[in-house]
């Protein structure tokens, strides 16, 4: 059975992992944009 | 009664509405923007093959993100516990794996149009025409699928009408894929990557910070500890029958392959490696909510309302217009891909390769266009008697889609394994997962018609005393 601190930290680094993604996705297009890649 | 409230609609309809309208005219406007631009079947078809890095990693996640990540993933949480969102997360494999492939398909086919191409190249008629078969129907199954749960979903958190509901999500999506290729799909796939991270991530954070996870975690210990059990049996069989049918839905379709051709050159490892690792989160952020509803003492009526009845149980309104909104945007992503994936797919496998070989490029994008409405038409009238069965009908094509995950694997790599054993194993594996998928189960359906294809092909490559000549898969060359 999972423990408690086990499922927080499974939630916790999921939420963070997931929090980042627009973050990466913003990153990337705005360098993209930059050097003219995006099509 | 907040309860009442939850079981009833989340949702008023008339907000539902205007929430669909005004997204509806946001995609399409955006959709003709982009299709300006588009000048040859080329660029409508692949985006004239240079996407680039974010938009490629964002389409490949939001693509994944459909509507089964936002509402089944809580459903499986409250049905399996900590393995129904860790299972799920598994999904993020196809990707994953997917990547090496895509880089090998944009070497092998730099002339390519759709997965067809390859089989018919690479394997013959006989291989290529079963493959048709099997990709039309996992086509067909998936877009009628997320028709019918464009309309049981919004109405299910609305209360909108479900011919309403569907009618109005099929014709925004077909609207804007018509007018802007796969430019407007891979473009509007980005801005909804970020609504439904973003959704999911807000609701998720304001969950924790109301309750935490204490309270549910004592609830679930004394009272449902399967939940929390890492060995909960039901739960592991599900996982890798998910797995099985995750990369066979992935290696044949004409929607990943459509993408994989369609971005820059040496992006696609890349793209599909990052559009994985930043989907394997998302089950578990989606699905976790699902284990506050016993100690909220949330019933729903259906279990893929889970998700969104906790959210609108601790959130009120705004928890149930951020759902929604991510629901929408899962779903026309979804739909969207599968539009422009399988009209490709129709034009060049059926109509061009079969009928009209000197077809010119102005009539191959006519045809292509034509292929999108006729599509959607044909979805429509298959959705208007609504079928509640929307698992069984996926789970069906499982059988299907999972036949083909060796001779295309081994396909891309190995130069002996011929188009009879290829044809036979793709056969052969959808009649013996058809037959599992009837006289025992669904969730044997994709692994007994893996395995099979799989001794088929083993033996195939056993067999073989030819070597294939992989030049011969740049048409353009050959031609």
């Amino acid at each position: 059975m999972i423990s408690l601190t086990g499922l927080t930290g499974l939630v916790v680094t999921a939420l963070i992992l997931a929090a980042a993604a627009p973050l990466v996705l913003l990153v990337l297009f705005f360098i993209d944009l930059k050097a003219k890649e995006i099509w | 009664m907040p309860e009442e409230s939850v079981a009833g609609y989340a949702l008023d309809s008339t907000l539902g509405l205007s929430i669909v309208v005004g997204f509806g005219i946001v995609w399409v406007v955006f959709g003709w923007f982009l299709g300006r631009s588009n000048k040859t079947h080329e660029d409508f078809a692949l985006a004239g093959r240079n996407v680039g890095f974010a938009f490629a990693t964002a389409t490949a996640m939001a693509t994944w993100v459909t509507s089964n990540t936002t509402l089944v993933a809580p459903e499986l949480t409250y049905q399996f516990g900590i393995w129904g969102m860790v299972g799920y997360s598994f999904a993020a494999l196809g990707l994953i794996l997917f990547a090496p492939l895509s880089a090998r398909i944009r070497e092998l086919l730099p002339q390519g149009y759709t997965s067809g191409d390859f089989i018919r190249l690479r394997y013959g008629n006989w291989a290529w025409r079963i493959f048709i078969f099997i990709s039309m129907v996992y086509a067909m199954g998936w877009l009628i699928s997320l028709g019918m749960a464009g309309g049981i979903l919004l109405q299910a958190l609305s209360g909108l009408d479900y011919h309403i509901g569907m009618s109005a999500i099929l014709l925004i999506c077909v609207t804007y894929t018509l007018f802007g290729g796969l430019k407007a799909v891979i473009a509007t796939d980005f801005i909804q990557a970020l609504i439904i991270i973003i959704g999911i991530v807000v609701v998720a954070f304001l969950l924790l910070q109301s309750d935490g996870l204490e309270p549910v975690h004592s609830q679930l210990k004394g009272e449902h500890p399967e939940l929390l059990s890492l060995l909960f049996p039901a739960a592991i069989m599900f996982l890798f029958n998910n797995i099985f049918f995750g990369l066979g839905e992935i290696f044949h379709s004409n929607v990943w392959w459509s993408r994989a051709l369609a971005f820059r050159k040496k992006i696609a490892f890349r793209a599909f490696l990052l559009g994985g690792i930043l989907w394997l989160p998302i089950p578990i952020v989606a699905g976790f909510v699902a284990l506050a509803a016993p100690q909220l003492g949330i019933f729903p009526p259906s279990p893929d309302m889970v998700g969104p009845s906790v959210a609108a149980h601790v959130l009120g309104t705004f928890g149930a217009v951020v759902v929604f909104i991510v629901v929408f945007s899962a779903l026309a992503s979804s739909l969207d891909s599968l539009l422009a994936a399988t009209s490709d797919f129709v034009t060049r496998d059926l109509y061009q390769k079969h009928l009209r070989p000197k077809a010119s490029d102005n009539t191959l994008l006519k045809v292509n266009r034509r292929s999108i409405i006729g599509l959607g038409v044909i979805t429509w009238l298959f959705c208007l008697p609504q079928i509640a069965t929307l698992g069984a009908l996926l789970n069906f094509t499982g059988a299907f889609v999972a036949s083909t995950i060796w001779p295309i694997v081994v396909g891309l790599y190995n130069p002996r394994l011929t188009g009879k054993w290829a044809a036979w194993a793709m056969a052969l594996g959808t009649i013996i997962g058809l037959s599992f998928y009837f006289i025992v189960g669904f969730y044997v359906a994709a692994l007994s018609s893996c395995l099979v294809s799989g001794v088929m092909t083993w033996v195939g490559l056993k067999q073989s005393k030819t070597r294939f000549d992989w030049s011969a898969l740049n048409e353009e060359e050959t031609a």
